[in-house]
């Protein structure tokens, strides 16, 4: 397995780990999560139990951390918290999936410090019934997020995602973009809960999901919800789902392209501000052959 | 030498008759115009060659080398030679123009073939220079934040790419400034050979100054009225449509607006 991890997913001369149940197993970087030094790890899982798994940035760092849940077998729940130091920058990028389990469940905690950053990438393909909750605490001053997360049902079973967004402190700002992908009569029910609590003056928040549905049997609903507990907040969210623009396929078509290539390049499209100005690598390319695989 | 026949066609969209029996037939190495008042069938006839879902063939034929096409799906058509520059392209956010005309090219590809990568880059580069684009072109998202000029030379562009032997131009002049017109119709022009052959669409006649257009047809209530020379086109610019009408005795067909009640409260004009 860590061969065949090592050929897939890590890159010449990069730092790596391997955890098994969120507990180190192999790799040339840190045996701990607890990063004290800036500059790139490529975190793999592979996950037969539950787990839990902790990630520290220390403050005033600069990481870029590239995770990827391998291979996920059992009925597990999953727990990660990621803590993000005072001053400290993180670009985070995740592919969730599961393998062989009925049922999978993650629950995901960030805490962040005082003028933290994180540009947060999350994609999640899950092959049963799911649920993800992710509750990002933006507890300290001038701390802001960046958030896209795609979503990719074709289980033919229901999901459920929740990004709650907790704005606790003064000039905090978060963005927000979901794309959930529905196909093969999949159900996906993306929950996504802005909260500006009192005295969080000045913050900005920004809230938007877009669902493809891709055949007429599948389905998504999207809710999201504003709760407000200051005047002096700039706070906005927006939700839009729909089917696959005939027109637009009628277009591709006239060019060549068949129906299902088509289709394809459209939900290509779809995805692809989720993979802008990412670097590419051995785990991108296979977070995009998972994709290709299985639309 | 190869030809598209349209024999006898007549189509419909939600159960209203467009083409009411019209009667074409282009052959490579010629550039046919077509032209007629608004709402006769122009833009009609281009789709239904195409094969768009809303419109139905209900007579008639169209024959691509002596072979009927009309079961054939819209790509197919496509892979077969039949190009269309829309009216209104469409914008798609997420697919850049180099990746979609990839696409197609490769779509046309024997199975097992591939595009030379090279090739490609100097060829779209080629034509985006031949067509004054600007060169960012490529990484843009198809159509998306283009003017209506911009859009109109990006089929010019598609269509140059895609080498097709037939293209049907659905009012490209629309959106051109001068100096893109003489542009878009200088490229046109330079693709005649005995390998493509055009349908233009189009009002005026400063577009076809570019272009050795062999006829002109004039389309009024669904069908092919006049056929002839550029000739015609000076004296439609000059005169309209109204000495044609009182020659061949051509009353224009209006549509009665019918009223209906939506719900008690509301009226709303319907055509018949």
């Amino acid at each position: 397995m860590i061969d065949l991890i090592k050929k897939e997913l890590i890159d010449p001369n990069e730092e790596y780990v391997i955890y098994k149940n969120g507990k180190f197993i192999f790799g040339n970087g840190p045996r701990t999560l607890n990063i004290k030094r800036s500059g790139s790890l490529k975190i793999i899982h592979v996950i037969d139990d539950n787990a839990e798994i902790m990630i520290n940035v220390n403050a005033g760092i600069a990481i870029a951390l590239k995770e990827v849940f391998y291979k996920v077998t059992n009925n597990s729940d999953i727990k990660i918290t990621l803590h993000v130091g005072d001053g400290a920058r993180v670009d985070y990028i995740s592919f969730k999936q599961n393998n062989e389990c009925d049922n999978i469940g993650f629950t995901a905690n960030t805490i962040m410090g005082e003028n933290s950053y994180i540009n947060n990438k999350n994609l999640s393909i899950f092959s049963s019934e799911s649920k993800l909750i992710d509750n990002i605490y933006l507890k300290n001053i001038n701390s802001k997020i960046d958030m896209e997360n795609v979503i990719i049902n074709v289980s033919g079973e229901k999901q459920f995602f929740q990004y709650d967004i907790y704005h606790q402190a003064a000039a905090t700002t978060s963005t927000m973009n979901n794309y959930g992908i529905s196909k093969y009569k999949s159900v996906l029910d993306i929950k996504s809960n802005g909260i500006i609590e009192k005295n969080a003056k000045k913050t900005q928040l920004i809230q938007k999901t877009k669902g493809l549905i891709i055949d007429m049997y599948s389905a998504i609903s999207a809710d999201p919800i504003l709760r407000i507990d200051e005047y002096d907040c700039i706070a906005n969210h927006g939700a839009s789902i729909g089917a696959i623009n005939e027109d637009e396929l009628y277009y591709l078509m006239s060019r060549g392209l068949s129906y299902e290539d088509a289709e394809k390049l459209i939900i290509s499209g779809f995805i692809n501000p989720f993979f802008v100005d990412m670097s590419e690598d051995k785990s991108v390319d296979f977070m995009k052959f998972m994709i290709d695989k299985i639309l | 030498m190869r030809n598209l026949q349209i024999k006898n066609l007549h189509s419909s969209a939600d159960g209203f008759e467009i083409l009411k029996g019209v009667n074409l037939t282009i052959n490579t190495g010629e550039i046919h115009a077509i032209m007629g008042p608004n709402g006769t069938g122009k833009s009609t006839l281009a789709s239904t060659i195409m094969g768009y879902y809303k419109y139905q063939i209900t007579e008639g034929d169209i024959l691509l080398d002596n072979e009927s096409i009309i079961d054939l799906t819209v790509d197919e058509r496509s892979r077969r030679g039949i190009f269309l520059a829309m009216q209104y392209p469409y914008e798609i956010s997420g697919i850049t123009n180099a990746d979609f005309i990839k696409a197609a090219m490769q779509a046309r590809m024997k199975k097992g073939q591939y595009i030379s990568l090279y090739r490609f880059i100097k060829e779209f580069d080629k034509c985006v220079s031949d067509l004054q684009m600007h060169p960012d072109l490529p990484h843009r998202y198809l159509n998306e934040g283009f003017s209506g000029g911009e859009k109109k030379r990006n089929e010019i562009l598609q269509m140059k790419m895609l080498k097709p032997n037939f293209a049907i131009l659905d009012e490209i002049d629309s959106g051109l400034d001068i100096d893109a017109l003489k542009v878009v119709g200088e490229n046109i022009n330079q693709m005649k050979s005995d390998n493509f052959g055009a349908l233009i669409i189009t009002h005026y006649q400063r577009l076809l100054d570019y272009i050795d257009v062999n006829y002109v047809h004039i389309m009024m209530n669904g069908q092919i009225v006049l056929t002839g020379g550029k000739d015609i086109i000076e004296k439609i610019d000059k005169d309209g449509y109204d000495w044609l009408k009182a020659e061949l005795g051509i009353e224009e067909e209006r549509v009665e607006p019918v009223s209906t009640v939506l719900r008690n409260c509301a009226f709303k004009s319907l055509k018949e």
